[in-house]
């Protein structure tokens, strides 16, 4: 199947009624996500998450992208009005956006962040669709030996995408990995580490270690904060750019959709790196660099349409070739497998249905998004008046109920609240909580494609280092190691010396 | 709180030596290839590397920050901070022990109210019991009656 004839078949798959409600619903979530400080897309996506289960695999995929852009959408609103990030790539929405505001701009900064999103959204998508169907009939060609070095090299990435410790990351890898493998070994029938435990002879339910680990204990967090709800002052003028907020703004668009795509293909990269790079490279090449930060209209075009590409560049490695470059790909990952469907390679073979049907869905959510910030944004506003003392415990008995309906199993319960806490605490002394749980996906194909190789090879782990694909991933993931390792040494030394 | 992190960092090494020892006994290698093991093993150097790591950091910096790795200074920031988390795990924990006898709407109307006052006390606890059955009804009727997905039931029948 072509490109072209496979987009039509899925925009046949997805505009249905039923999907199309699906993705609307979940445009107006995610947006909802956005605009609320305090609950980012990973949570918001985490606690959806069980809310999917019960719906056909395209429409639960596409609901859940759908939140995913709206959150970046609606992130840029608060940013904006409340100089307060909905999510954290809109942190950079602040600089420029607020003192747009405050200049009484706020309708022009929301307008070109909005249009900003949509043009590089759906740029992105386009490229997704030519460059998704190649990357994964060149994977099809490869082997168990290519597959876990390919593992071992998004790892590897991740460690070199974290922002703070890579010893902490490091951990956090082998923690996931580790808690990926308890339960029954599907080669052997051996139980590990199950302590003699029933309940955990099946293994541990990513659900509830998501839920958890992202929604709970960003509740929690925010609880010991007792944030509350804020008041809006900004008052919103008309939201369509002038003619000369376009001029500003149409090359940085253009930059921060190229680049935006370009962070979002790479693993540990997404709309966060991709957001604040942007801005950096206005800055650059802008007339005037001193006035950023002062209300320069580009500073809010750009970043933005750069998060908005990273999203949908996210879903390339993901759809292809089966590997989840940030958390929020791999919680997709785990939706798609819970309905049945296993990214990768020979996903556009086997769920052609899904795998075009996702992406139709993605420009359809785009329009939606449009239509829903642009008009809607005073709306939305309305929104932030919503006490916290309100959401919180509506959000974790959502928590509770989501986690029990994806397998019944009260322990899961236990487990997501488990979770919550070691989460909660983990991220107070620094630990990045995102590698954790792109071990804890990757880890059973991983395990799967070592133990291929070994039994397939008669040289032992050689074999890694005979097939040239193979050698070059994993000369790659050693040279990012060590690119970690220089990096780390060179900033304690800078560090030190200041 | 570096201690904190000294101690954390102490039981990733212990944990590490814990997993390599217990995945060793699961077996490395069989005839036919890898043993069960040798996955958790390699996952278990990590943790223990790691910890290694951060330990030694510890010493050789006598605790202090690494720039661009810097925690909060205290552990609890906020005043009041102590009690909102403990109440907030505690109340959790009650719902789910509750889940089975009184089904979740119930559970909810019961610990959802607790919550509110935790997080603003200076509000009533009618508005918190307004809260707590409109989330609870809510929550209801999305997962049992939209979605149809089974859930304990309590002694009310929901």
């Amino acid at each position: 199947m072509d490109t072209i004839g496979g987009l039509l078949a899925g925009f046949e798959v997805i505009l249905t009624w039923q999907n199309i409600q699906f993705i609307f619903i979940g445009s107006v979530i995610g947006t909802l996500i956005g605009v609320l400080p305090g609950i980012g897309p990973l949570a918001a996506l985490s606690l959806l998450l069980p809310a999917t289960v019960a719906l056909p695999p395209v429409g639960a995929i596409a609901m859940l992208c759908a939140i995913f852009y709206g959150s970046m959408y609606g992130g840029s609103i608060t940013s904006v009005l409340v100089n307060i990030p909905g999510e954290a790539a809109s942190v950079v929405t602040c600089l420029d956006g607020h003192a747009m505001a405050k200049q009484g701009r706020a309708g022009a900064a929301l307008g070109m962040a909005a249009l900003g999103s949509f043009i590089a959204g759906t740029l992105g998508i386009i490229v997704l669709c030519l460059a998704a169907p190649m990357l994964g009939a060149f994977a099809i060609r490869m082997g168990p030996p290519e597959y876990a070095a390919l593992m071992l090299l998004g790892l590897a990435c991740t460690i070199l995408m974290i922002q703070g410790s890579a010893l902490k990351g490091a951990i956090m890898i082998g923690l996931g990995a580790w808690l990926a493998a308890i339960g029954m070994d599907i080669v052997t029938g051996e139980f590990r580490f199950t302590a003699g435990s029933v309940d955990l002879s099946a293994g541990i339910e990513l659900l509830a270690v998501v839920i958890g680990l992202f929604g709970v204990s960003e509740i929690l967090l925010n609880v010991e904060q007792s944030a509350r709800g804020m008041a809006v002052k900004a008052k919103l003028s008309a939201v369509w750019p002038t003619r000369a907020d376009w001029k500003a703004s149409f090359a940085p668009i253009l930059r921060g959709s190229g680049l935006g795509f370009a962070i979002g293909l790479l693993p540990g990269g997404g709309p966060v790196t991709a957001s604040f790079l942007s801005y950096a490279v206005e800055r650059r090449v802008g007339k005037n660099p001193e006035t950023f930060g002062k209300g320069r209209i580009e500073g809010v075009a750009g970043p933005e349409a750069a998060n908005n590409a990273a999203v949908s560049s996210g879903m390339i490695p993901l759809l292809s070739l089966g590997i989840p470059g940030n958390a929020v790909t791999a919680l997709l990952m785990g939706a798609l497998i819970i309905n049945g469907v296993q990214p990768g390679p020979t996903m556009m073979a086997d769920r052609a249905d899904v795998f075009w049907g996702v992406i139709a869905s993605l420009y359809i959510g785009n329009v939606f998004l449009l239509v829903l910030n642009l008009p809607l944004v005073g709306l939305w506003v309305q929104l932030l008046r919503v006490p916290y003392a309100v959401l919180f415990p509506a959000i974790l008995l959502l928590a509770l109920v989501g986690t029990y309906s994806a397998n019944r199993n009260l322990f899961d319960l236990w487990v997501m609240l488990g979770f919550g806490v070691v989460g909660w605490f983990l991220r107070k002394l620094g630990y990045e909580l995102a590698p954790l749980v792109l071990a804890f996906v990757l880890a059973p194909l991983l395990e799967q494609s070592l133990r291929q190789s070994m039994v397939m090879s008669p040289d032992g782990a050689m074999i890694f280092l005979q097939r040239p694909l193979a050698a070059v991933m994993i000369a790659a993931a050693v040279g990012m190691l060590l690119l970690v390792a220089f990096k780390r040494k060179t900033t304690t030394l800078v560090g030190g010396t200041a | 709180m570096a201690r904190l992190d000294a101690a954390v960092s102490l039981f990733w090494v212990l944990l590490g030596i814990a997993l390599c020892w217990s995945s060793k006994e699961l077996g490395l290698s069989d005839p036919s290839g890898p043993g069960s093991g040798l996955f958790p093993f390699l996952a278990g150097l990590l943790v223990l590397a790691g910890g290694v790591g951060l330990l030694v950091r510890h010493v050789v910096t006598g605790g202090q920050p690494v720039p661009g790795e810097e925690i909060a200074a205290q552990f609890w920031e906020a005043p009041g901070a102590p009690f909102r988390t403990a109440m907030l795990i505690i109340v959790v924990a009650g719902m789910i022990i509750a889940v089975p006898w009184l089904g979740f709407a119930l559970a909810g109307v019961i610990g959802l109210p607790i919550l509110f006052r935790v997080i603003a006390p200076e509000k009533s606890w009618m508005a918190a019991i307004v809260t707590g059955v409109i989330a609870a009804g809510s929550m209801h009727l999305l997962f049992a009656v939209a979605l149809g997905t089974p859930l304990p039931r309590g002694p009310l029948g929901f």
